[in-house]
């Protein structure tokens, strides 16, 4: 079964303690959108999506095929 | 997707046609039995080609030139990223078809055409363009490169729909490859479908996605065929040459099909692949 919207806000809260995933949303059966966590500040975007794909995308495996874009941004940052 | 961002930016040339390589047994399925034109062309996603390595280079270039510091260029960083670790998705799927501005070439002979065994089947720049989302001259030069990336770069600064950003990236990225591919002079044709017309078939175990770019569109016009090098036509008198059996099949195929006026014509390339 393809990972659900609460169990991919659970695993980004469970990695990055702390972050927001209010703007984590489902949408067309495909789960995307914002993390927005302090420990991003002062790292560039490769470290970050460095770690969305080893403590998101990798954990959850096969059952994250659903999962699109997730951007990660600091605290004050807009996409 | 605007086509015109990224056409505006690829290089003019003064071909106003160009050649596609292939197998000579496809040329059955490309002018098929009640057409009289070139009315199937099977198209698959960049990503599950063999030589897929050659987005990744597109999309470094793209990265490379991504200012991290604005809101835009730390956009296209992060999908970019995310493209590189996911391999994209069914939505952002570049379907992708290949052809060249020069028709008798080596190394394309020998590359997609059988060893040298197939053909090259040739049609016009114009029609084929109404077919692709995006169409155009591949960029081999690395500041060329660098170049055309700005440019593609600059319009995304508005664009909020993240799979249409991804979708430009992608295609910009298809434009761009490494400088060893040269001389195949590639025209590139670039397909977003629409998800029902995406169709599968098998190939090694797998299940490959697949559209036909040509379905429900005027068959293409074919100008000229040429035979490849590894038949040898060029040893053989032109007496001989109409009656070799692969001149005559391609032959009574055009005329079954109502192609009249299209030239049939035999590599100069002395290649042996035997």
């Amino acid at each position: 079964m393809p990972a659900t919207l609460q169990e991919v806000q659970k695993i980004i809260q469970d990695e990055f303690p702390g972050s927001d995933v209010a703007g984590i949303r489902e949408e067309d059966h495909r789960i995307k959108g914002n993390i927005i966590w302090n420990g991003f500040k002062g790292q560039d975007a490769r470290e970050r999506n460095r770690q969305v794909t080893e403590k998101v995308r990798d954990k959850l495996g096969l059952k994250g095929l659903n999962v699109g874009f997730l951007f990660p941004l600091a605290p004050g940052e807009r996409r | 997707m605007n086509r015109s961002v990224i056409e505006n930016a690829l290089p003019v040339m003064a071909s106003t046609s160009v050649a596609h390589y292939t197998r000579i047994g496809t040329l059955r399925y490309f002018i098929p039995e009640g057409k009289s034109g070139w009315a199937s062309a099977w198209a698959t996603p960049v990503q599950f080609l063999n030589d897929r390595m050659e987005l990744s280079l597109g999309l470094d270039v793209l990265r490379s030139v991504a200012d991290g510091t604005s809101r835009a260029g730390r956009n296209a960083q992060n999908i970019i990223d995310q493209l590189q670790a996911t391999i994209g998705s069914l939505e952002t799927d570049a379907f992708q078809m290949s052809f060249s501005g020069n028709p008798d070439e080596l190394g394309q002979w020998r590359g997609y055409a059988a060893n040298g065994m197939g053909c090259s089947i040739t049609t016009d720049i114009v029609a084929i363009k109404t077919v692709a989302d995006v169409a155009g001259w591949v960029i081999y030069d690395v500041e060329k490169q660098k170049t055309f990336a700005r440019k593609i770069l600059a319009p995304l600064r508005q664009e909020t729909d993240d799979d249409l950003f991804a979708r430009t990236l992608i295609a910009a990225a298809s434009f761009m490859k490494h400088k060893g591919f040269q001389t195949e002079m590639e025209f590139r044709l670039i397909k977003f479908p629409d998800l029902g017309d995406v169709k599968f078939r098998e190939s090694g175990d797998r299940l490959v996605p697949y559209i036909d770019y040509l379905r429900g569109t005027n068959p293409l016009p074919v100008r000229r065929i040429i035979i490849g090098p590894g038949w040898q036509l060029a040893r053989v008198g032109s007496a001989e040459l109409s009656r070799h059996h692969v001149v005559q099949g391609i032959d009574r195929l055009l005329k079954a099909r109502g192609l009249h006026n299209v030239s049939i014509e035999s590599s100069t390339i002395p290649y042996d692949p035997k």
